[in-house]
């Protein structure tokens, strides 16, 4: 692959110009705002090395007392209740509460977006969306559910859907001297009526300018839960990327690069959290990774109360102990997240060229090729799953021809735990839609009835041909069922 | 007055709060933005969002900006943080729903659009980002070090790490494709 091609390559895969206007709009909203940058000193000052070293030792005397404290903060905790917000129609914004410590940025946080991307589909009625929100009837409907925001609310935070009633929310904030410095876990064991409140859990940073970590995209990936009681949270710090920070940008809001971390276990339901690992992985060539394929996206999962699987940087680590020690597990293909357990034994991960699968509960991986140009996956059981990947020729219609296309996006689906895969007896996976873009959630959740989220369209502005499509005949037909979307 | 001396003026009208002057220092780099903030984001709405964002951040910070630096390596690193931050739900970071060429482009060309994306899409966020700056943005490898930060010699290594990543991937992809 030569230097010339790849030039070529992205410019025809990518080539794009700012739509007319866009950059008027963009000088009308510089000359309504008011902004007064503030002048940087760039002529530096020496620190006398006495008082630096002075200062050193108060931040670690104090950073000691505030573990100390936090430490007896979450042990004599109370957690508290509280009910979820009275709901009111159509989309809105709640503005995140102001940070408390200078400088920290504030993100107005849409929680209700249309068309609601699902999270989890449990039946053919009840699942999330992240927010959360819930529905009750396939996805015709959806609630927002979500507690009332903490104070010192930020936008990294992250959700974990067990089943119909029981769900998590990790909120971070931040306190008088740092935009973000502690978690707060939120836990429903009433599909989001109630939420509980458990103590707060400070993050430790190596170092005064290190970050919560994120992921990409900010994406966490902090959670796990094995059933309503059982469950992990996996927080972590470290320095912002480099080139960002030389950017002057805002780097609160940088994910950042994992440099320390801890793993909390909860045995009540997340109500109460104690540390169970440090720096899982153990090793700067060897650390937790968040997924970038949408798939299952999973960090850490479990497949029992001792056994579980943490995606890092390094291949896959696996624990024994419930989480208190981590060792790396030879896997003949480099995972890409955690795997997938649906008992003890059987279980699968998908990886670079293919997926794996075991079924002696992660002792030994096989190798099972996948539809090429895949899209999301899913599987109901060891044995039977689907796949959506890209048809032969052309995938898509033209932007100006609403005609159904002949050929576009295939769905394979297998019975011999991805041995072999069979394209959908059909000429396209068009749906309603006569344009289809490549979908981005897959979920059945029996042999006959799943859901499916397209994708949209960046042409479909007025969102008539995305949004959630359901099939109840195995994927032959799929209707569109998304309707409307009420919050607070 | 020179082209140093206009820039120079529009700097400090902007650092006194002049948003039209700020503009006028962004109006060069607004279109290498938008098409970074689209190559990382594959939505050309969320990329002018993210453009925009980033300009009313770079327009507070620009007194960081160290007198007599390139703009645009400081701006696109602000731009590249943004798109960073814009994507919160999980299924949308590593979605395939690419905005492929579409008019003339055959299915060939379009093919290879779709699988130089889903193969960009097995990469780390900072290893796409070091493709599009080389690949798409054009920049040499001393811009791409002044974006990250690094040094020219790092970011000639960063690339090729980055290439050495996706070769293998498209390569899968063509073979089973």
């Amino acid at each position: 692959m030569d230097d010339q091609l790849l030039f070529e390559q992205f410019h025809a895969a990518y080539d794009i110009e700012p739509r007319a206007g866009s950059f008027d709009l963009l000088r009308a909203t510089l000359m309504r705002i008011e902004v007064r940058p503030k002048r940087r000193a760039w002529l530096g000052f020496q620190v006398p090395r006495l008082s630096a070293r002075l200062l050193a030792a108060a931040l670690l005397v104090a950073v000691a007392f505030a573990s100390a404290g936090a430490f007896i903060a979450i042990n004599q905790y109370v957690h508290q209740t509280i009910p979820a917000k009275p709901h009111r129609s159509s989309p809105y914004t709640i503005p995140s509460p102001p940070a408390a410590a200078a400088g920290c940025s504030s993100v107005p946080r849409q929680w209700a977006s249309y068309p609601v991307h699902p999270a989890k589909m449990l039946s053919a009625t009840i699942g999330w969306a992240y927010g959360p929100m819930r529905t009750t009837d396939g996805g015709a409907n959806w609630l927002d559910v979500s507690p009332p925001s903490i104070p010192g609310r930020t936008n990294k935070n992250d959700e974990f859907f067990l089943d119909p009633t029981h769900a998590w929310v990790a909120e971070t904030a931040a306190s008088v001297d740092k935009c973000v410095d502690h978690i707060v876990v939120l836990r429903t064991a009433d599909a989001g009526r109630t939420w509980q409140e458990a103590a707060p859990i400070p993050v430790r940073f190596a170092a005064p300018t290190d970050l919560i970590w994120t992921g990409e995209f900010n994406q966490t990936s902090w959670f796990s839960f094995l059933d309503a009681q059982n469950g992990w949270l996996l927080l972590g710090s470290g320095p912002v990327n480099p080139y960002v920070a030389s950017g002057g940008v805002d780097a609160a809001w940088v994910g950042a690069v994992w440099r320390v971390g801890d793993l909390y276990r909860t045995t009540d339901g997340g109500l109460h959290w104690t540390l169970a690992a440090t720096n899982p992985g153990s090793g700067a060539d060897c650390i937790p990774a968040t997924p970038s394929v949408a798939l299952h996206e999973s960090v850490m999962s479990f497949s029992s109360l001792t056994t579980g699987w943490m995606f890092a940087t390094c291949g896959l680590l696996g624990t024994r102990d419930g989480g208190v020690t981590w060792v790396k597990s030879a896997t003949p293909l480099v995972p890409r997240e955690a795997p997938v357990f649906f008992d003890q034994r059987h279980g699968l991960i998908f990886a670079d060229g293919g997926a794996l699968v075991t079924s002696d509960g992660g002792v030994t991986w096989s190798v099972r090729a996948l539809p090429s140009r895949l899209g999301p996956i899913d599987f109901i059981n060891p044995s039977e799953g689907w796949a959506v990947a890209v048809g032969d020729k052309p995938f898509q219609c033209s932007l100006n021809d609403l005609r159904p296309c002949s050929h576009n996006f295939r769905l394979y689906h297998t019975s011999d735990g991805g041995k072999t895969w069979a394209p959908g007896n059909f000429t396209s996976l068009v749906m309603p839609a006569a344009k289809f873009w490549p979908p981005s959630y897959l979920h059945f959740v029996d042999s006959r009835i799943g859901f499916i989220d397209p994708g949209g369209d960046p042409a479909d502005t007025a969102h008539e041909l995305s949004g959630l499509f359901k099939t109840t005949d195995g994927g032959s037909t799929w209707t569109r069922v998304d309707g409307t979307v009420e919050g607070p | 007055m020179s082209v140093d001396r206009d820039h120079s003026d529009l700097v400090h009208r902007a650092m006194a709060g002049d948003g039209g002057a700020f503009a006028e220092l962004l109006r060069p780099e607004y279109r290498p933005a938008v098409r970074l903030a689209n190559a990382l984001l594959h939505n050309i709405d969320e990329a002018e969002d993210a453009v925009q964002e980033a300009a009313i951040k770079a327009w507070r910070k620009l007194g960081n900006l160290r007198e007599g630096s390139p703009l645009r390596p400081w701006f696109l690193a602000i731009v590249a943080n943004e798109c960073r931050s814009v994507r919160r739900t999980k299924w949308w970071s590593g979605r395939v729903n690419d905005d492929v060429p579409e008019s003339e482009a055959d299915a060939g060309d379009v093919a290879a659009a779709v699988d130089l994306r889903l193969a960009l899409a097995h990469l780390d966020y900072d290893q796409r980002l070091v493709l599009v700056l080389r690949y798409y943005l054009d920049m040499p490898f001393e811009d791409i070090a002044l974006t990250l930060a690094i040094s020219p010699k790092a970011a000639r290594s960063r690339v090729e790490r980055a290439v050495n990543r996706l070769r293998p991937i498209l390569r899968v992809q063509e073979a089973v494709g």
